[in-house]
């Protein structure tokens, strides 16, 4: 076997390269508008924070969902990948195979000026978005191509978006009547991003070994920076003291990248080198290994450098919370995306959460949800807020949406993390402890 | 557990805000199983011998061994060789020829009356002078008048002369008013000692009159200082003579036809020699007979050099009018030879490239080997003063020289060749095998001429011999007995055809499978061809280019139908097996697929050789391949397959993909059961494909 037949695999299968992708998470934090971070989800809550002049608080989330695999598959007991765990892998995978990953890291500080809130925001976003179709593809780099020979392997349609940016973003929250509106621009700076869809293999090893034909078509765009503009609006009605209903969208923007396209159809039918025509070739260069239009193409494709614009994963969501009781709270909200590459998809997710503040500082809940990559799942959060002096609070939120992938991760398809931790200063008279929405 | 690990750095992480990659996929290692095909090679029954051109595929398929071998040839070079027609032709300057001169002197009656008065007669003379324009009723006679020397110059046409020939033309114009008697006129030369070159006595010249008189010159001797005089001149008496001083006397000398033994001159320019010459190309020896009417020259010249004592310039000109190229032009030699040195020489030599010219040989068409020559001296004028005497000479040497033809016509002549010797033969010295016997060989001795000439072939020895056993065959057959072949040769106008006479030898009609199968290396032949043997040197018919020859090849055909033992093909090519990343290989198995075609049991042995062919490891020996299966008609239909797998341990494939240079395939064929014959057809091969099976530790 080659260097070049094996990179030819690594090629086609970027998705077991993927860094970093994005999942679903904030099904939670979307109730807590004390908690700064939620404003990333519900721009809104700006009007609804309780702060004098200022606060800030900063947080990060991650999350990973599959629709097929389970997350003991995801993540491997021992760095080696055994034939039992392989075997298991391919078993679990459908003609349908998504993968998302995502983590973000978020800073924000909200000031109050002249009786007009405005909030100063960056995030380092990171996602990635893989889908394949036949599980006979992760089986050759799992397994090679030796347990197909015989058998032509074919996928297409591949998609893969792998990109990371960061924003600054410039917000502000409106009072009117019973509704809070807000809005947040961002500006955005890509870091790198790769994406195809477009990407169609057919792979046929003979059964004895003595031929390998490829045919591959693919269209990839590699950026290396990139700007773009994106914004988040939410509007919040509050009739009551304890009945909150909210929209808002996320992440409406795009990002123009600027890279390199490469894109190629590769047609290779390869017997092996032709012993009787080898002298002389000149292997540094590949020689006379390949005709031009077979592995050599493949590795040097029509490259074509530009840009490309991208349109951010954007999302939206519909929710509700009713605190029924003193310190008791439910909440529901239906989630989705607007491309499959966002979060909340491909089913929309419907989130129904239970909230408790069992004493002023702690406040625990739970939830449970249907829909979304993983179908569904459970999870749990707990938040602690502390008034370190008359005019100061602190609180600290940990939620994890997708608690099932920890429970049972052999049965479960994801899960993910949020946290954060915002600090305020307090207005007359001072509130030792904010009721849990 | 990953997932716990992951959960608290993401804590860490979200607490500090440190920017992370949680991949789920790093650092993953696993094991996986690539097949692929490696190397395949394919040996065929073209890989016999390294001369492919020595195999030929009938129409039915079967190969052959073609062996094709000249063992005589003549060619145009061999029927003619053309001699230098140089020839030398010396000039003399018998004919020197001087220009005409012209001298003239006039006296007048005033000088004869001066001259009178100077004599003493001053009464005559007086009334001479003093009675112009009137008519004097009576002039007295006067005897005894003498004009005194009159210098005579001539030195603007020679300085000296030596006549061989010539005339001096003497005119006396009397336009006196009297008549003139007993006139005496001498010329001489004023320094040269001699007699008079003119002494001549005229009894009267009438008034009004005029006399001519001729003298010859042969033999004299004249320089250009000369000295005149009318020695005596008697005037009678006149009456009523109207007398006019102006009236006169003129002696007229006029030199012509001079031809001098030698001069002292400004020559005037004129030809020496002017002439057409015939030259006949004169072939000795075993081309006496040849009768050529045309040729075209591949090379040669016209070459001429010319020597000369001549003190003025000479000009010689050749042209050869029987010639003409394609562009119409008639080659020709033209030289200026500058005046010799007193006492010495000049010499000049020109050459002229004949290429590409044709000569007409037939003179006009009624001749053969002949052609005209245009040949010119001159003496051109200098215009200076020079001595020649008959001593001087031009000596013109001139010719056709180094003519190579790529062409000729006419009667070529009757030669014989003798083609004897022998010749290696080294096709069955490439085949290894132990046992080889060809069942149906043929062989045709092929005579080709595309020389206009028929010849006749007798083949005097025709005998294979196997140096290595000693044993000889002499080649024998129907053909070979009935008496000298005879060869046509092409013929006018077609000058490009090649007519072919083949003598064919098959195992009917003559010896040709014992002969074959001696699997001789040497050739022993001896054959004599005479040309013309029925040509009419009248018709002069025959040609010849340099692309011409009769040539006798002899052409083995060996179909590979027959017995063998032991036929070895071997197959060794450079195998780079580096391209294999060995760092992430775990271990591996090779395996080669092997396809025998032929209808031959074979056994292979693969072998892989570092780059000083150290042997490294050995895939298999001597494995048993299947022979193919043969339809009714002899053709193998399904090849034997045969496949060889081989583990290797990592430090084996090490050992391999690291030092491997060479792979060498090796196959040994035999015809089973022993002495079946079986026919060989162009398109079996014994292919093999070499697949590995590698087990890679693959890390992300």
């Amino acid at each position: 076997m080659t260097t070049h037949f094996r990179r030819i695999y690594f090629l086609i299968f970027l998705s077991f390269a993927l860094g970093n992708l994005w999942a679903q998470s904030g099904l939670q934090i979307q109730f807590q508008p004390q908690e700064i971070t939620s404003q990333f989800y519900q721009p809104a809550f700006l009007q609804l924070h309780t702060m004098k002049t200022v606060s800030l608080g900063v947080g990060a989330e991650y999350g990973v969902g599959s629709n097929t695999l389970s997350v003991n598959r995801l993540y491997m007991d021992d760095s080696f990948i055994t034939p039992d765990e392989k075997d298991a892998l391919v078993g679990q995978m459908s003609d349908d195979n998504r993968l998302r990953l995502g983590f973000n890291q978020m800073a924000l500080v909200n000031l109050e000026v002249k009786k007009q809130r405005i909030s100063i925001s960056w995030r380092d976003f990171q996602g990635g978005y893989f889908r394949v179709n036949n599980p006979a593809t992760a089986g050759l780099i799992l397994y090679g191509n030796a347990p197909y020979a015989g058998q032509t392997v074919n996928d297409d349609h591949i998609t893969l978006h792998n990109f990371r940016f960061r924003e600054i973003g410039i917000g502000s929250a409106w009072k009117v009547g019973d509704f809070s509106l807000g809005l947040r621009l961002k500006a955005l700076i890509g870091s790198s991003g790769n994406f195809t869809d477009d990407l169609s293999y057919s792979l046929f090893t003979a059964a004895d070994g003595t031929d390998i034909e490829l045919n591959s078509r693919y269209r990839i765009f590699n950026g290396s920076g990139g700007a773009g503009l994106s914004a988040d609006m939410g509007i919040v009605w509050q009739p009551n003291s304890t009945l909150i209903l909210q929209a808002a969208v996320r992440d409406l923007g795009f990002i123009t990248w600027n890279g390199t396209l490469r894109e190629n159809e590769v047609n290779v039918s390869y017997q092996g080198f032709d012993l009787n025509n080898w002298i002389d070739t000149d292997f540094s260069s590949g020689g006379q290994l390949f005709t031009p239009d077979t592995l050599e193409e493949l590795f040097f494709p029509d490259s074509t450098t530009g840009t490309s614009r991208v349109n951010l994963p954007g999302t939206f969501s519909v929710a509700g919370s009713w605190e029924f009781s003193s310190g008791k709270t439910i909440s529901a909200s239906l989630n989705s995306g607007f491309s499959q590459y966002a979060a909340w998809t491909p089913l929309p997710l419907i989130n129904v959460s239970y909230a408790h503040q069992l004493w002023k500082p702690l406040t625990l809940g739970v939830n449970v949800f249907a829909g979304g990559m993983e179908g569904y799942g459970y999870g749990a959060f707990a938040r602690a807020n502390i008034t370190l002096a008359e005019k100061y609070n602190a609180s600290l939120f940990f939620s994890a949406d997708n608690a099932s992938g920890l429970v049972v991760p052999e049965a479960a398809r994801g899960f993910s993390f949020q946290g954060g931790i915002s600090l305020k200063l307090l207005p007359e008279p001072v509130v030792s402890a904010l009721p849990a929405q | 557990m990953n997932i716990l690990r992951s959960f608290f750095f993401l804590f860490i992480t979200t607490l500090t805000l440190t920017a992370c990659r949680l991949n789920p996929t790093e650092n993953l290692e696993w094991d996986a199983d690539f097949l692929t095909p490696i190397a395949y090679a394919s040996t065929g029954i073209t890989d016999l011998v390294q001369d492919t051109t020595l195999l030929s595929v009938g129409q039915d398929n079967l190969i052959s061994i073609v062996v094709r071998d000249t063992v005589a040839s003549a060619a145009l070079k061999d029927f003619v060789e053309f001699p230098d027609t140089t020839v030398i032709l010396g000039v003399k300057l018998d004919t020197l020829t001087l220009a005409s001169d012209t001298i003239s002197q006039t006296l007048t009656l005033a000088d004869l009356a001066r001259q009178l008065i100077a004599n003493g007669d001053v009464t005559t003379g007086t009334i001479l002078l003093q009675n112009h324009g009137n008519t004097v009723p009576i002039i007295p006679g006067t005897p005894g008048l003498n004009s005194g020397l009159i210098e005579i110059d001539a030195s603007d046409f020679f300085e000296f002369a030596e006549l061989q020939e010539g005339e001096l033309i003497l005119s006396i114009i009397n336009e006196f008013p009297l008549n003139l008697t007993n006139v005496i006129v001498e010329v001489k030369n004023k320094n040269l000692p001699g007699p008079q070159i003119v002494s001549d006595t005229f009894p009267i010249i009438y008034k009004n009159s005029s006399v001519t008189e001729s003298y010859d010159l042969a033999g004299k001797q004249i320089e250009s200082a000369l000295e005149g005089q009318l020695a005596n001149l008697d005037v009678e008496t006149g009456f009523f003579v109207p007398i006019d001083t102006n009236d006169f006397i003129r002696i007229t000398l006029v030199a012509q036809n001079l031809k001098a033994k030698t001069a002292t001159a400004v020559f005037p320019p004129q030809t020496i020699i002017d002439s057409t010459r015939t030259t006949e190309y004169r072939f000795g020896g075993e081309f006496a007979d040849i009768e050529l009417t045309k040729i075209v020259v591949k090379s040669g010249k016209i070459r001429a050099s010319t020597i000369s004592t001549v003190e003025d310039t000479i000009r010689f000109q050749y042209i050869l009018p029987a010639a003409v190229n394609s562009l119409g032009q008639v080659p020709s030699v033209d030289i200026k030879l500058n005046p010799a040195p007193p006492g010495g020489i000049t010499t000049q030599i020109v050459e002229r490239d004949l290429g590409g010219f044709t000569i007409d040989l037939t003179a006009g068409g009624t001749a053969y080997n002949t052609f005209e020559e245009k040949i010119r001296v001159d003496l051109l004028e200098s215009g200076k003063i020079v001595t020649l005497d008959q001593t001087d000479s031009i000596q013109v040497e001139f010719g056709l020289v180094e003519i190579e033809p790529t062409y000729i016509e006419g009667y070529i002549g009757k030669e014989v060749f003798r083609f004897r010797g022998t010749r290696e033969i080294d096709v069955f010295e490439t085949l290894d095998v132990k046992k080889l016997k060809f069942t149906e060989p043929s062989a045709t001795i092929i005579f080709a001429s595309s020389v206009g000439v028929d010849a006749q072939v007798e083949v005097n020895t025709f005998t294979a011999i196997n140096k290595s056993t000693g044993a000889e065959t002499p080649l024998s057959g129907t053909a070979l007995v009935t008496g000298p072949l005879e060869v046509a040769g092409a013929e006018l106008p077609d000058t490009t055809e090649t007519v072919f006479t083949a003598v064919s030898f098959d195992t009917e009609n003559s010896n040709i499978a014992t002969f074959v199968n001696l699997l001789a290396n040497e050739l022993k032949y001896d054959l004599k061809v005479t040309t013309n043997h029925n040509g009419n040197p009248a018709l002069h018919n025959n040609f010849a280019s340099d692309k011409s020859q009769i040539a006798a090849y002899v052409d083995f055909q060996l179909p590979l139908a027959g017995v063998l033992e032991e036929l070895i093909l071997t197959d060794t090519t450079e195998l780079n097996l580096r391209d294999i990343d060995l760092a992430e290989i775990e271990g591996g198995t090779l395996r080669i697929l092997l396809e025998n075609e032929f209808p031959l049991q074979a056994t292979v042995t693969a072998r892989i050789f570092d780059e000083d062919y150290r042997l490294l490891s050995t895939l298999t020996e001597n494995q048993l391949l299947n022979p193919g299966t043969v339809d009714l008609s002899g053709y193998v239909t399904v090849p034997g397959e045969t496949t060889i797998e081989k583990s290797f341990t990592l430090e084996e494939l090490e050992s391999i993909i690291q030092e491997g240079k060479y792979l060498a395939l090796h196959y040994s064929m035999s015809t089973k059961p022993t002495g079946t014959s079986v026919k060989l057809y162009a398109d079996y091969r014994i292919n093999a494909k070499l697949v590995g099976q590698f087990t890679y530790r693959l890390r992300n």
